[in-house]
């Protein structure tokens, strides 16, 4: 009990910090509450120092299951959960200067983005269904909220409600997937459910489960058929909550969807299903990269082009799911979730450093950010457009940025699983790519070869300034010392993926 | 068994319906309630005839969370309402191009 | 129909009690009730006095607001139940019976910031 008490301490200081937050606002009064997010960041920080603790301790018995089987927070999970540490942190760092420009109330801003967070450390630690939809739903409801927090525009309400909406059919149709996994197999813990298929011909209630199943993280990751509601909340919605969403929710999502069609539902539990299931896969990771790219290619808004982007790379994140789906249960499944870590992370950090600089131009209380404000960034403010050009030669997967190495990675990882069935994909998404480069690059031209239309309120502070520093470093150091970053990441996750966890679980 | 899978089933289509043809805020806040409780009864149906607590552990907690959910839906329409006066979700388009 | 729908009947015959009840009162009543015919009959009647305004006045937001935060606090008691019934068996173990007594704790704690924060923000006050 003690031992998984203190496993959790990440989650549970992200907890506390939520609630701190939450009351420190109502209860203080005072009228600026920049401080607010001072201390969130500086929870977010102590959060961070309590993984690397973690990380280090070998009394603690990381890689077993804890909390009878409910999760599991061994050394993979920690270095995801040190992601959407990270991902909260530099969002509260870009919110700090950006929301008092504002107009509204901003106290819960930070407690929101503590209990989203903790709700995508839920989800990637989950082993359980139960676990699993919690995390989800702390996640969704708090995205809700922060999506419509800007309650003086009509723009976020509408962003709010249609993200609501379609998060919550999500929900459905998960939790009737689960009901008919758990009618199937009795259980509801993953490797348990993963056991009872083991060998057995799939029935009724297992195609209806899966189908459901892939349905809802289509939903949550935004892949093409379920994508209609992202470029309208991409739009609506706040800078700094849109970078939650980008970078966070997709983390979040990949991970557990990783973790249900690797220890849940495995090749081995599917049986005859699997080719069914692949076919379906490979067709939807088709067409979510070709036709996000497709219609990012003319976007002339940055947050819709963004929101396409998100989209054509869910596409590409699909194949590295079917990746590790493929080699369930082989050692080799540690390095293709290692790579679709490595890929998240390099994502995450490109899409912080696009709505930093969103969040950068969004004073005046504007949120339609076109390419036309962009023009002649690089004069007005060098720091802002070198890490608004570093970002989109990471996004596009330009050689020297941390971008291209994540994408190297993670199709290495897939042509390894299987030579047979994954070339095609590679091809497709290497064309892609190819494809994307021409958007991204746009926004280039426009910030440092276009000279300014018109003028443009640039939101300017420290922690601003701190948080793109920051992402700067960061892109540049994955970028030039790539094979570290891979080795750690793909070293944690081996055992974590391979074992088989005992459930105590009812 | 049947007739409980059946009623849930019936139910879930009422719900998918409701919520893709529905444009008023409030139908599709009740459509979504049906889904989710369409999955309880699946839920409790299975561990009546089977046995085993986890399913309705899991609908309980479902229960729990949807009302949460389900409030905040409902606190994002009624500012939608204080905007535009109306909580048909058709109007809400400002953001189509 | 089998015997599985026994314990059903003594429903469909309340079912129908029911509603052969309220056909038989409208029926009745328009049968035998008196039919005055006059304008003052069909107006509006408020305690002898003409309305005021129209019937359909929307409900003060606030009402929503306390609608909301009750279902919330309302339905987060369920989880009360399971941990009830189950919490002499947890006693039996002591090395979880102190847990099972602090979980509890904690879980009503964390509904208390909820009321906190609700409370301080005002969103109970009814001016």
């Amino acid at each position: 009990m003690l031992n998984d008490l203190l496993t959790v301490l990440p989650l549970t200081i992200v907890a506390l910090l939520g609630c701190f937050v939450l009351l420190l606002d109502v209860l203080s009064g005072q009228t600026d509450r920049r401080y607010l997010g001072r201390i969130t960041a500086a929870g977010f920080a102590l959060a961070l120092g309590s993984v690397y603790l973690l990380w280090g301790k070998t009394s603690l018995q990381l890689e077993s299951p804890i909390f009878g089987g409910i999760m599991v927070l061994g050394r993979f999970e920690l270095l995801a959960c040190a992601v959407l540490l990270l991902i909260g942190l530099f969002v509260t760092l870009m919110s700090i200067d950006w929301a008092p420009e504002q107009g509204v109330s901003i106290g819960e801003l930070y407690a929101l983005v503590c209990f989203a967070v903790l709700g995508m450390m839920l989800l990637v630690t989950a082993t359980h269904m139960i676990s699993l939809f919690l995390g989800l739903e702390v996640m969704s409801v708090a995205i809700y909220v922060l999506a419509a927090f800007k309650r003086n525009s009509p723009y976020a309400a509408e962003a709010g409600m249609k993200y609501f909406v379609l998060g919550a059919f999500g929900t459905g149709l998960l939790l009737y997937g689960m009901a008919y996994a758990y009618g199937a197999t009795g259980k509801l813990a993953f490797a348990d459910v993963a056991q009872a298929l083991a060998g057995k011909e799939p029935t009724g209630y297992v195609k209806l489960a899966v189908l459901m199943l892939v349905a809802a993280f289509g939903f949550k990751l935004a892949l093409v058929p379920f994508h209609m509601w992202t470029p309208d909340v991409y739009e609506g919605a706040p800078a700094p909550v849109t970078a939650l969403m980008a970078a966070g929710v997709k983390t979040a999502a990949v991970i557990a969807a990783g973790r249900v069609f690797v220890t849940a539902l495995p090749p081995s539990a599917l049986g005859s299903l699997e080719p069914t299931v692949f076919k379906i896969l490979g067709v939807l990771a088709v067409i979510t990269m070709t036709a996000g790219n497709l219609m990012a290619l003319p976007q002339r808004n940055l947050k819709r082009m963004l929101a396409y982007s998100a989209v054509a790379h869910a596409g590409y994140l699909l194949i590295g799911l079917m990746a590790a789906h493929h080699v369930a249960g082989q050692p080799q499944v540690g390095d293709v979730m290692g790579a679709l870590l490595v890929y998240l992370f390099v994502y995450a950090l490109a899409n912080l450093a696009a709505f930093a600089v969103v969040s950068l131009l969004g004073g005046q209380s504007q949120e339609d950010v076109s390419l036309d404000h962009l023009s002649g960034l690089s004069g007005r403010h060098p720091l802002g457009a070198a890490v608004l050009a570093l970002a989109m030669l990471s996004l596009a997967g330009v050689p020297p940025t941390a971008g291209f190495f994540g994408k190297l990675t993670l199709f290495k990882e897939a042509l390894r699983a299987d030579e047979g069935k994954f070339p095609w994909l590679v091809v497709l998404a290497v064309l892609n790519s190819v494809v994307s480069v021409f958007y991204y690059l746009r926004v280039l031209v426009h910030t440092y070869f276009r000279d300014a239309l018109r003028p443009v309120l640039l939101v300017r502070g420290t922690a601003l300034t701190l948080a793109l520093g920051l992402l700067a470093f960061l892109t540049l150091q994955v970028g030039l010392f790539p094979s570290r970053w891979f080795e750690a990441t793909a070293q944690a996750a081996r055992p974590a993926t391979t074992q088989v966890s005992t459930s105590a679980a009812p | 068994m049947t007739p409980y899978l059946l009623l849930a089933a019936a139910l879930f289509c009422v719900g998918v319906y409701g919520l893709l043809t529905q444009r008023h805020g409030i139908g599709i806040l009740v459509s979504i309630e049906l889904m989710v409780n369409a999955a309880n009864i699946n839920l409790v149906t299975f561990a009546h005839f089977r046995g085993g607590t986890a399913g309705p552990a899991l609908a309980l907690f479902a229960l729990a969370l949807t009302v949460a959910e389900v409030a905040v839906g409902l606190a994002i329409l009624l500012l939608l309402y204080r905007q535009k006066g109306d909580v048909q979700v058709d109007d809400a388009k400002e953001l189509r191009q | 129909m089998g015997a599985h729908y026994v314990p059903y009947v003594p429903i469909a015959i309340l079912l129908l009690l029911a509603c052969g009840m309220m056909a038989a009162i409208l029926v009745i009543n328009s049968l035998i009730g008196p039919k005055p015919r006059s304008v003052l009959h069909n107006a509006p009647f408020e305690c002898g006095v003409e309305p005021i305004g129209s019937a359909r006045s929307r409900y003060s937001v606030n009402f929503y607001l306390v609608g909301i935060f009750f279902i919330v606090f309302d339905i987060e008691a369920v989880f009360l139940y399971p941990w009830a019934v189950l919490y002499r068996s947890f006693l039996a173990d002591p090395s979880f019976a102190f847990a099972a007594v602090a979980e509890m704790f904690v879980f009503v704690g964390i509904l208390v910031v909820g009321l906190v924060y609700v409370w301080k923000r005002g969103a109970l006050d009814w001016t």
